[in-house]
């Protein structure tokens, strides 16, 4: 097991790797040059040449890569063009509200999946499964910053059961913290929950046709047995894996859900990052959120491993 | 066979027939497309011109779904709005296409390093969330038009390119190519007249899927101003517009993405009844 | 066989679809088991013979149904029996040891937990001390060379063989009084073969349960069968018991399956494995005998119009030894052999 993990961990490396080239390179395809991006075209030009060599744009792109590379792994992501300060402080105040909506959204989202995908997979064919397929096709259409907006409008603003946006931290109230996170975790959760009971669904339906399934049944296991032992045991670590390639959708959800409530993470900072040209913040989010799906989908290799005795022979 | 393996290899059963899906995608896409082309005609308003008197107008007989901000009639935007979102989408997966189809063949067809060096790069994509793809996208070329289905584009082709290689590795094993080649086909032959009619349905099926997802990024874009830029309206557009008063006049925002949900319905929906007719293997996931 | 058989199944019948596509895979099985009795089933596949196993467990492939017949298990009507009942005797009374235990076997337990499990379901009494100390027995009784090892591994871990015989654990450890073995040695070597094929006859032997030995290879069938019922086309072909079968089968199916008479297709004898050419489509059964097509005796009798026209057979696949218009006898069986 030890080995297994070791070897999902040494997998993930390249992947890191290639991150960060992207994410480098991103800045190098500008069209123009990056300090005439920060200065503004009509900046004078011994202040240009002055800031090219303290950025170590002479340098040849190799050096620039593992002397960025050095300070991206120290935590120096560089400074914003923006505001001027150190991208890693303005992400560090930004993450935990992201992380906190994606975990809300992804519990959201499983809590209303997870049941509704096993009960269509169960019951397939049933009224029941065409009741929830019915529902995934209209919940895949829906836009989720859409439904976010009716959610606000009914919720907040029509019902006026919650507050309809805004975010105070945790640790400074942590009622008022819980109640803000509903709705943007409700309309995240709801977002992604089509997927996630698409796929509960499909690993569901395909696990039922496995041997051991009618096997099970030989034995004269109940139903129920069957279901738990068998067959949501022998599809979880898949599924698990399965749920771990959709945070991707998580995160864009995130970004979306966070503009549209005013949910301080880093999501907001996408937006303006691109409308005001702050590369290296563009890029600093490129590689976070990047990382973030990478640790998460290694966690889930290693969950699968953990459950799947087969798969850590692979 | 077993009678395990009899139990286990029958319980797909004989599926029913789905003869209203055809229907109810068909008209949805139908009534859409009749209002986007004819929508603008029939109305008499030009889409970008204002009318300071008439802003907020709600639903009347003058203007069926109300005006913005500006007095601008929103049935005209909508529908003039709908031609722009279509276009960016079908431009996007028909970019993303253009890229993945031939890549996905090649590396699926030749394997090796090729194969492993362009999977390596699609790996990375998909750790990166597409719509920030997209954004970083348009980070580098600012939001237009253009630049909104350059980004899609881009950002779609590695999920597509992905899946396509795994059908051609796939297909490429089955006899009858095997039997292509020993009569002594070359390559571009094989791939032409043996692999691609193979592929046709799984390509028909998934740029069909694409294409909602395309409306529905490009709406995203649009929520973030990232989309096209004002005055066009796009639904994307109309979206975003919708925020500056979603608490005042909360009306724009809730018809804004009615047409969005109905058109990606619709084409979910055919996507389903293509997969049915086309692509049995693929139907029963 | 003496008294109320065990198991007696009479024109049994398996439908799927409906309509112009029904298909009628079982189409009129009847046999009978006797207490104690091992009764092998030969066919090639597709003849019907596994699905008439789900149908006695009562776990036919979703879309299939029972349209005739009737199964009688320890004087009870299995058919009318409802899913409960059914249950209740699966694994209990009736247990099925599956052809490809690898597969069968829950991938994600470990083997005492899955011997654990049967037996809290159907001896809910026993405490987990007693379930531990009869699940490590069963294995014990499968010959499962280290028995602690194998309750604490995976399916995956254990040999082919291995993995038979915890397949076999589980079936014996409720002693059942039926135990259906579905192939149970096609996916193993030759040499364990024999072995899991003895250790078949000794359970019988030790627990007296009686077991039905589904199998396409009739030589198995000789060294651990009593009787033997052949089906081809979803039909009982002939069935007697086997030293009788065996030596002088009246079927010319069975000769073809025991080698003796070269099919249409003229296979050398050395080479004949089973017979060559395709069974019919259970979609669309040919009138008379099914298997005239590919029946030399047909043929060299100068395809004589009743084997095209009427089957021979009996309705119920029970009164009839042989279904053939022009049974072998020892004559015929010799000019055929020349």
């Amino acid at each position: 097991m030890v080995q297994y993990i070791a070897r999902r961990l040494l997998l993930a490396i390249p992947l890191l790797f290639g991150l960060s080239i992207l994410a480098f390179a991103y800045v190098r395809v500008i069209p123009g040059d990056p300090v005439t991006a920060m200065l503004g075209v009509n900046s004078d030009p011994e202040l240009v040449a002055r800031l090219r060599d303290q950025l170590g744009l002479n340098e040849p792109w190799y050096q620039q890569y593992t002397s960025w590379l050095g300070n991206v792994v120290t935590g120096d992501l560089g400074l914003s063009y923006r505001s001027r300060m150190p991208v890693s402080d303005i992400l560090i105040d930004r993450i935990p509200a992201t992380l906190e909506l994606a975990l809300g959204g992804l519990l959201v989202g499983l809590l209303i999946a997870i049941p509704a995908g096993l009960y269509a997979g169960f019951r397939r064919g049933g009224r029941a499964d065409n009741v929830i397929t019915g529902a995934t096709l209209v919940g895949l259409a829906t836009p989720g910053f859409w439904l976010g907006t009716l959610l606000m409008l009914l919720l907040a603003l029509q019902l006026g059961w919650l507050p309809s946006q805004g975010y105070v931290p945790f640790d400074v109230d942590p009622v008022q913290n819980l109640r803000l996170l509903v709705l943007p975790s409700l309309t995240l959760g709801l977002a992604i929950a089509p997927y996630l009971a698409r796929l509960t669904r499909t690993a569901v339906v395909e696990t039922g046709g496995e041997p051991s399934v009618s096997y099970a049944r030989a034995q004269g296991l109940p139903e129920g047995t069957v279901a738990r032992t068998v067959v949501l045991r022998i599809s979880l670590p898949s599924l698990i894996v399965a749920i771990a390639l959709t945070v991707g959708f998580l995160l864009a959800g995130s970004i979306i859900v966070e503009e549209l409530f005013n949910w301080p993470g880093m999501g907001r900072l996408v937006a303006a990052g691109v409308s005001e040209r702050d590369y290296p913040m563009i890029q600093a989010l490129m590689l976070i959120y990047g990382v973030i799906f990478i640790v998460v989908n290694v966690i889930a290799e290693v969950l699968q491993g953990l459950l799947d005795p087969r798969v850590r022979l692979t | 066979m077993s009678a395990v393996a009899v139990a286990a290899a029958t319980t797909a059963g004989p599926r029913v027939k789905r003869g209203w899906k055809i229907w109810v995608g068909g008209a949805l896409l139908g009534i859409l497309a009749l209002f986007m082309l004819v929508g603008p005609l029939i109305s008499g308003y030009d889409p970008n011109a204002t009318d300071l008197e008439a802003r907020f107008a709600g639903p009347s007989a003058q203007h069926w779904l109300g005006t913005d901000d500006l007095g601008r009639d929103l049935f005209t935007r909508m529908a003039v709005g709908g031609r722009m979102t279509m276009l960016i989408a079908l431009g996007a997966v028909a970019l993303a296409s253009a890229i993945a189809i031939p890549l996905g063949l090649l590396t699926g067809y030749l394997g090796g390093w090729v194969d492993l060096a362009v999977m390596r790069v699609v790996d990375l994509f998909f750790a990166i969330p597409t719509l920030l793809v997209a954004i970083g996208i348009v980070g580098l070329f600012g939001p237009s038009f253009s630049t909104t289905l350059l980004a899609l584009g881009l950002a779609f082709w590695p999920f597509y390119a992905r899946l396509v290689r795994s059908a051609v590795v796939g297909v490429r094993d089955l006899a009858y190519t095997d039997a292509a080649r020993v009569i002594g086909a070359g390559p571009w032959r094989i791939i032409r007249k043996e692999i691609v009619p193979a592929l046709l349905p799984l390509l028909i099926v998934q740029t069909t899927v694409l294409l909602g997802f395309a409306v529905l990024d490009e709406a995203g874009l649009g929520f973030l101003g990232l989309g096209v830029q004002p005055p066009d309206p796009s639904w994307g557009a109309l979206l975003a517009q919708s925020r500056g008063f979603v608490l005042s006049h909360p009306w724009i925002g809730v018809i804004a993405g009615v047409p969005i949900l109905l058109v990606v319905l619709g084409i979910n929906i055919m996507a389903d009844v293509l997969r049915d007719r086309l692509d049995p293997q693929g139907a029963s996931t | 066989m003496t008294g109320q058989p065990l198991l007696s199944v009479r024109d049994l019948a398996v439908e799927f679809g409906h309509g112009a596509a029904t298909s009628r895979p079982v189409d009129g099985v009847g046999f009978e088991v006797g207490e104690r009795e091992i009764v092998g089933i030969v066919g090639e596949s597709g003849c019907g013979k596994s699905l008439t196993l789900l149908a006695l467990l009562g776990l036919l492939p979703a879309g299939g149904r029972v349209a005739a017949g009737s199964i009688t298990f320890g004087g009870k009507d299995l058919l009318g029996a409802g899913p409960s009942v059914l249950r209740s005797l699966r694994g209990r009374q009736v247990a099925l040891i599956p052809s490809d235990a690898g597969a069968a076997l829950n991938p994600v337990a470990r083997v005492g937990r899955q011997l654990r499990l049967s037996l809290r379901t159907h001896q809910p009494q026993l405490t987990g001390q007693q379930r531990r100390g009869r699940a490590l027995d069963a294995l014990r009784r499968a010959r499962l060379p280290r028995p602690e090892q194998a309750l604490a591994a995976y399916p995956h871990e254990l040999s082919g063989g291995m993995q038979q015989r915890s397949a076999i654990a589980l079936g014996l450890q409720n002693e059942p009084r039926l135990l259906l073995a579905d192939e149970p040695t096609t996916a193993l070597d030759v040499s364990i073969q024999a072995e899991i094929l003895k250790l078949l006859v000794h359970l019988r032997d030790e627990l007296g349960s009686a077991i039905v030995f589904v199998t396409h290879d009739i030589s198995t069938v000789r060294e651990i069968c009593d009787r033997v019922v052949v089906m081809y086309a979803g039909q009982v072909v002939e069935q007697g018991g086997v030293d009788e079968v065996l030596t002088s089968p009246r079927h010319p199916y069975t000769a073809a399956l025991l080698g003796s008479i070269p099919p249409l297709g003229g296979v050398p004898p050395e080479q004949l494995e089973t017979v060559t050419g395709m069974p019919p489509d259970p979609g669309a059964w040919p009138g008379g005998c099914r298997f005239q097509a590919r029946c030399r005796r047909h043929l060299s009798l100068g395809e004589p119009e009743e084997c095209t026209s009427t089957w021979p057979g009996s309705a119920d696949g029970i009164s009839v030894q042989a279904a053939c218009h022009f049974p072998l006898d020892a004559s015929s069986l010799e000019e055929v052999r020349r």
